[in-house]
């Protein structure tokens, strides 16, 4: 097939759009460069009432919101889900990975639950601590100036609190918690559980001309068309596009295939299938940076060739696809007989919790190396589709008359609306070099691009801290007055330990390190390999802290783009 | 699509705007700072990718139960939402469309054990009141059987018991009756929620706080967002002391 040529040469190519991708455009941008994004997904703007789910209804969608066709609903606003349509990938053994991906521009920031947390100065070298895993070849200090300028540009709820390793910022001041979480916040601290004014990328306080605030509809996962959320799109390609002084072009529904590289072992550009008429580009550019996902990024350079290199495109050192994990997540929920017959008020709040609790145990007296956060919620929120699921189990614990039907079985069920209370844990777990992905050898996508295949099992690093989680859920749940609707796990059910992939965490794939025998690029995210590729998303990640990792990736990324400038200048690459 | 333009247009609700003097009161405007300048448009359901939209057309072009089949899960809907002074029937409220389209669009979920609990149904009906379907039975008739099906078995029957196809069947038609009910308008007027709605949180009301016996601490109180201030644009002091 003949490969169409666009002539022009960017100064940057960027693949993928989301946190990575839109800081690297918004800072490169904003430094003079000319640049193309790579998006595999079409144009996405919350603001356009055509795109719009922000403040429909559920009688609106003929499924009443039901997840037929996306995980998390029908108004969810990520164009895809752990599973796409003629876009497979396999896994092996007992292998339960699951691979969320978003095909839209700013990927999956336009329905992530907004948790945005620094890591702290332990999570940059938790092997000097414990002796697992790799540490991070920069420090928290190096890192948090970044950081800072990310909670300025963005915008972050919080409180300084002067925690160890859940560092201050420069925050925007939080909503008041809602009932259910004064409730929590009493119970957790008789449990010696901290609980803190959660930090969110909710705009509660107006940060600059370009984005509206928040008003509090609780649908930040369906991508708020004020801006009043963080999504790439709105808080980093358009103003990239409009306040930049380089050219930013988009390129949609193009699915990168392949970095391109010269004879001279330097990158020259994509290589990418337009999805509109199926035909091969090409896209040059002096840089290529790579911001597809933890496993896009690593498929897209396995999937690429050089001179000398059989096992993929910057894997000398045989890291590439390796030490891939994510966090490690369970739940628990309660029916909260105190919160019946509530009194009715508009509690939707900002979308997710308005508290939280970060890690506040000593690994070192535990059976477990890593720490986990807390999540939680419980309001009268709006009804959608699987509304009224629960009321069996409420009705045993009531000891009701399980079932029924008339006008007593529509009035027990407004007597306990929104007074089921739920807690998640999110956690650490720690990379390991068998836990990776690879290209299978047996298929591709509908694009003809070899997909990936997963190796990945959970130990009891992951499985006892889960056991820690359970039970911590329950002693508070059970302070709250709570009867726990939730199954009690057993070690083989790995203590109700979620698949990995299936918290959205993936990083690790492309780890930087100071060693090129066992790191994939330097502290910059520059592939030991090649001078002028770049990973700004979150496969460089050393090791996954008990914490989101989205604040982490556009720090990085903002840090890598200025290194890229600067280089630029000074005629390096 | 001019995104200059676009951004433009929002910028005009964004600024601008005074400072809220009556916070959290429903009759307030409620949201000039953030809302936009265009009202609302919620008709249709938001962008569908194209195989999402592609799907649904076939759906919608096709049809599941027929016209008897249908009349019998209206029957059976009202029986489980009758009308009140508080809300409409089940009928009246869309919960059948919503059933039709559900058997279609969760096939697996939903196909064989709704026709085959409503074929059971009227083979129980026709056994117990001689030859008639359900919908041809009185009310009084029609109640006698629900009531039989509407409860769980006691536990060691589930398996046992003749009528386990007909629970199995109500349960698996009640969820959907109860879930496309209080999804509905009516649905959701009497369930209460007062929300999807631009609004002011500034916290719990104080009489429900004094309910639970629960209150804000005092030391956190100037931390949280002063509502009067929300459009004052954020600025810090060096060590991030809000100071705006």
């Amino acid at each position: 097939m003949q490969i169409k040529k666009n002539n022009k040469e960017y100064d940057v190519v960027i693949v993928g759009s989301g946190a990575g991708g839109g800081m690297s455009a918004r800072i490169l941008a904003e430094n003079g460069l000319n640049i193309a994004i790579v998006e595999a997904g079409p144009y996405f703007d919350p603001q356009d009432n055509a795109q719009k789910t922000q403040l429909r209804w559920p009688y609106e969608s003929p499924r009443r919101g039901a997840s037929t066709t996306r995980p998390f609903g029908d108004y969810n606003a990520a164009f895809g889900g752990w599973e796409l349509p003629n876009e497979p990938y396999s896994t092996v053994g007992d292998t339960r990975f699951e691979w969320f991906r978003s095909r839209m521009l700013g990927g999956r920031t336009n329905h992530w639950g907004r948790i945005s947390l620094r890591f702290g100065p332990d999570d940059f070298h938790r092997k000097d601590l414990d002796g697992l895993g790799a540490n991070w070849p920069i420090t928290y200090d190096e890192i948090k100036p970044y950081y800072d300028r990310v909670d300025k540009m963005i915008g972050v709820t919080g409180t300084n609190e002067g925690l160890p390793n859940d560092p201050d910022g420069f925050f925007l001041p939080p909503p008041k918690p809602r009932l259910s979480e004064l409730m929590y916040t009493e119970a957790a601290r008789k449990n010696g559980v901290p609980v803190y004014p959660s930090r969110m990328s909710m705009l509660t306080k107006k940060l600059n001309d370009d984005r509206g605030v928040c008003f509090y509809c609780a649908q930040c996962s369906r991508s708020c068309a004020v801006y009043a959320d963080f999504s790439a799109g709105s808080c980093l390609i358009f103003p990239a596009v409009e306040k930049g002084s380089g050219q930013v072009d988009i390129l949609v529904n193009c699915m990168a295939r392949e970095v391109v590289m010269d004879d001279s072992g330097r990158a020259r550009g994509i290589s990418y299938v337009s999805k509109d008429d199926r035909r091969e580009y090409e896209v040059r550019g002096k840089v290529v940076v790579l911001a597809a996902s933890a496993c896009e990024t690593a498929r897209l350079l396995m999937n690429s060739r050089m001179k000398g290199q059989t096992e993929g495109l910057g894997n000398s050192s045989g890291t590439l696809g390796r030490y891939l994990h994510d966090s490690t997540g369970t739940n628990a929920a309660a029916f909260i007989p105190s919160l019946m017959d509530r009194k009715r008020y508009n509690e939707d709040g900002m979308g997710g919790m308005h508290v939280y609790s970060p890690w506040w145990g000593d690994n070192k007296k535990l059976d477990f190396p890593r720490g986990y956060h807390m999540e939680m919620g419980g309001t009268m929120s709006m009804p959608m589709y699987g509304f009224g699921g629960s009321h069996k189990a409420i009705q045993k614990i009531l000891n009701y008359k399980v079932g029924g039907y008339g006008n007593p079985l529509l009035s027990e069920m407004k007597s306990v609306y929104g007074a089921i209370f739920y807690i998640a844990g999110r956690g650490e777990s720690v990379a390991l070099y068998d836990n990776y992905c690879e290209i299978d050898p047996n298929s591709v996508d509908e694009w003809g691009i070899p997909t990936l295949r997963f190796h990945y099992n959970w130990t009891d690093h992951e499985r006892l801290q889960a056991k820690h989680m359970q039970e911590t859920f329950r002693s508070i749940l059970t302070d709250m007055g709570g009867e726990v609707l939730s199954p009690e796990y057993t070690y083989e059910q790995d203590y109700g330990l979620l698949p990995p992939g299936a918290i959205i965490h993936e990083v690790g794939t492309a780890r930087m390190g100071s060693d090129p025998k066992d790191s994939v690029t330097n502290a910059y995210g520059r592939l030991h390999d090649v001078d002028n590729i770049y990973i700004n998303d979150a496969a460089t990640f050393s090791s996954q802290a008990d914490k989101n990792p989205t604040w982490t990736i556009m720090a990085l990324a903002m840090r890598n783009s200025e290194k890229i400038v600067s280089e630029l200048k000074k005629m390096n690459i | 699509m001019d995104r200059r333009k676009t951004l433009k247009t929002l910028l005009g609700g964004a600024v601008g705007t005074a400072v809220f003097t009556q916070i959290g009161c429903k009759d307030v405007d409620p949201v000039p700072a953030s809302a936009g300048t265009e009202p609302v448009d919620t008709k249709g359901y938001g962008l569908r990718t194209a195989w999402e939209a592609e799907r649904e057309e076939r759906i919608l072009a096709t049809r599941f139960f027929d016209d008897f089949e249908l009349e019998t899960i209206g029957v059976l809907a009202d029986i489980i939402v009758p009308a009140t002074d508080e809300y409409p029937k089940a009928t009246d409220t869309g919960v059948v469309d919503f059933i039709e389209f559900m058997a279609k669009d969760q096939p697996d979920n939903f196909q064989v054990r709704l026709r085959g609990g409503l074929a059971w149904l009227n083979a129980e009906t026709s056994r117990r009141y001689v030859g008639k379907a359900f919908i041809e039975a009185t009310p009084e008739e029609q109640l006698a059987l629900v009531d039989d099906i509407a409860y769980e078995l006691p536990e060691g029957e589930e398996e046992s018991n003749p009528l386990r196809t007909g629970v199995d069947f109500f349960d698996t038609l009640r969820f959907l009756v109860i879930t496309g009910f209080f999804t509905s308008k009516e649905g959701i007027a009497y369930l209460g929620y007062e929300g999807n709605q631009p609004n002011v949180w500034d916290g719990v009301p104080q009489e429900v706080l004094d309910k639970h016996g629960l209150a804000y601490e005092a030391e956190l109180l100037p931390k949280y967002v002063d509502q009067e201030r929300r459009s004052i644009t954020a600025e810090w002091d060096e060590q991030g002391n809000l100071i705006s």
